[in-house]
């Protein structure tokens, strides 16, 4: 049989048990615990985009508040709006949103929105504009008055401090 | 008429001699029946992956593709061999453009035909790695650029080599089937291992007026595997002297009965067994536990590069292991060179790599599957067969699928039986001392597959 390029035949096995380890205990050697921004249960870590999305949901709970979410959850879920995706109402983690696509990306834009200037009347159409292919919306009161400023500080403030 | 022949010591059961089989595998209309039907619905999964809807669990393109077709297709493999190949509507597009504008006379070199098996490999590593990072499955724009970029690669390959190169040696699904396909029930094989074929003019590897050769650049009558025979009939269609047979046989046995065992394949076996148990874990409630203790309690930040480094780590692990394995057992066999070892008994991995692959997508098939196809009706209907339960989400399992982890138990009891066919081949002692580091290996991989399969998953297109 051909001698193989990809392992060499002369590899010692001190070098691969060596590299074996490193690799295995490199994690516990670099180190010490570190505290997280959130406490976050364990669904949310599912995925990059849920974690993005239940940090996003964490820092603007008013404005996503005032938002719809189109994913169907309002009538089977009955979710009355975006924010109790992520957040039930007696404050608790919904695990709904670790899994749904939707959710996620609709939080994700509204703080990109936010982030951009736009106030959370404009987010919202933007967000009906966005979504309603999708399907039927939560039962979300319209925007009556411009919440969210104080939030939108808060959470560029956070955003720059983790970058 | 008695279908059952003896050959030598082997008692085979050939599917040609009964008529409408062999009839239908002569006639033009094989593979062309299910060509046809295949390319249509291939086109409409492209339609509606760059048209339709971004909800991946709401899209024709991403349900049929990833709940519908990729749980069948391990099936196939098992019940009918390579055969998806002949009928796979991106390879026989290109090989009907390659017929329109001419069949190159350039042959794949030395490159393709050495290194094809790790190009196709390491592609297939690539696209798991993609696929976590970003979701092709659950995104129909993303399914879409795959098939198209696959069809790109099928076409353009078709355009530079003869025959069917891209399938044999550059395509990652391809890797899979041909290793796959290794366990099937049936195989195409000479008739008294080619003694009828003396005097002939290999008809089954260059073609006639009748037909064209063999599309994989394989010659039927030394062939001793299914790995890279994609059950065209070609040969069947072309050979003069009728000495072709398709067999039913137990399935697997060719893992041990190998003339030539390739390294390339042993690597690809057990990285199908990394795979799949990545793919699989992260769909688990234990995947988001291990990634908030990592996220939390340890400096790396960043999911994406957290998964990268977990899945450099599980390879690293993986192959590194198996490396002190073979040296163990080629040790224990007296004089057999680690390489010889490693390539032997790399195919006993493979029973586990597939009832894992098979286990896991079987389970979506079964949660998810009836969803999918009315979600596929309400799609293709324009709406006109409703599924009003369209909006709603599919929610996570909460208890795990008892027939999953019977296939994994079926396959685990399966990788322990080809290593010790493996072994006792060699037949003596020593031979039967070089299994005992690869039973303890897939003793060890057994554990972590069968914990697994324990646990719910959750659903790959929650909407």
């Amino acid at each position: 049989m051909k001698k193989s390029r990809f392992i060499n035949k002369k590899l010692p096995l001190g070098a691969v048990v060596s590299l074996l380890l490193a690799l295995a205990l490199a994690p516990a050697a670099l180190g010490c615990a570190r505290s997280s921004s959130a406490e976050f249960p364990s669904f949310v870590y599912t995925s990059s985009t849920s974690l993005s999305a239940y940090k996003v949901a964490v820092a603007n709970q008013d404005v996503l508040s005032s938002l719809p979410c189109y994913c169907g959850c309002g009538p089977s879920l009955e979710h009355k709006n975006l924010k109790e995706c992520f957040i039930k109402a007696d404050g608790s983690f919904d695990d709904h949103a670790a899994t749904c696509d939707l959710c996620g990306k609709e939080a994700v834009d509204a703080a990109r929105w936010l982030k951009e200037g736009k106030s959370v009347k404009q987010i919202r159409e933007l967000i009906d504009a966005k979504y309603s292919v999708f399907g039927n919306p939560t039962d979300t009161p319209p925007v009556s008055h411009n919440i969210g400023e104080a939030n939108a500080l808060a959470f560029l403030l956070e955003m720059s401090a983790e970058q | 008429m008695s279908l059952t022949k003896e050959l030598g010591s082997e008692k085979t059961f050939d599917l040609l001699q009964v008529p409408w089989i062999a009839s239908f595998l002569r006639s033009r209309w094989y593979p062309l029946a299910f060509e046809i039907p295949l390319l249509v619905i291939f086109s409409l999964i492209l339609g509606f992956s760059v048209l339709g809807t971004t909800r991946g669990g709401r899209n024709f393109a991403t349900v049929m593709t990833w709940t519908i077709w990729w749980p069948l297709l391990p099936i196939l493999l098992i019940l009918f061999g390579r055969a998806w190949c002949a009928i796979c509507p991106i390879a026989s597009t290109a090989s009907h453009i390659q017929r329109a504008v001419g069949e190159p006379e350039r042959m794949p070199g030395h490159l393709l035909r050495n290194y094809g098996v790790w190009f196709m490999s390491l592609s297939l590593l690539f696209l798991t790695w993609v696929e976590r990072m970003w979701g092709i499955t659950t995104s129909p724009r993303f399914t879409g650029a795959f098939l198209l970029l696959l069809l790109f690669g099928a076409i353009t390959a078709s355009l530079i080599y003869r025959r069917r190169a891209f399938c044999r040696y550059l395509c990652p699904i391809g890797a899979l089937t041909g290793l796959y396909s290794m366990t099937a029930i049936v195989e195409l094989r000479s008739k008294s291992k080619g003694t009828l074929c003396k005097g002939c003019q290999k008809e089954c590897y260059r073609g006639d007026q009748r037909g064209e050769g063999c599309p994989m650049y394989e010659f039927p009558r030394t062939m001793d595997s299914n790995r890279n025979c994609n059950l065209c009939a070609q040969c069947i269609k072309v050979c003069p002297k009728n000495t072709l047979e398709l067999r039913l046989r137990p399935p697997g046995g060719e893992l041990w009965s190998l003339r030539t065992p390739y390294m390339g394949e042993a690597f690809l076996a057990l990285l199908m067994v990394a795979l799949v148990y990545l793919q699989s874990i992260d769909m688990t409630f234990a995947w988001s536990d291990f990634m908030k203790w990592i996220l939390e309690r340890t400096p790396i930040t960043g999911y994406n590069l957290t998964l990268t480094l977990i899945f450099a780590v599980a390879l690293v692990l993986m192959f590194g292991l198996y490396r002190l394995v073979v040296q163990a057992s080629s040790a224990a066999s007296m004089g057999e060179s680690w390489q010889r070892n490693f390539a032997s008994f790399g195919y006993a991995y493979l029973p586990l790599a597939l009832a894992g692959h098979l286990g896991h997508n079987l389970s979506h098939l079964k949660s998810e599957g009836m969803r999918a196809l009315r979600v596929a009706a309400e799609q293709l209907s324009g709406g006109l067969i409703p599924y009003p339960a369209i909006n709603e989400p599919v929610s996570p399992s909460t208890s795990a699928d008892p027939l999953a982890l019977a296939i994994v138990l079926v396959g685990v009891a399966g990788s322990f039986y080809v290593a010790w066919r493996i072994g006792k081949k060699r037949g003596n002692d020593n031979g039967m001392a070089s299994i005992i580091p690869h039973w303890i290996f897939l003793l060890l991989l057994s554990v972590l597959f069968i914990q697994m399969f324990t646990l719910p998953m959750n659903p790959r297109h929650a909407h």
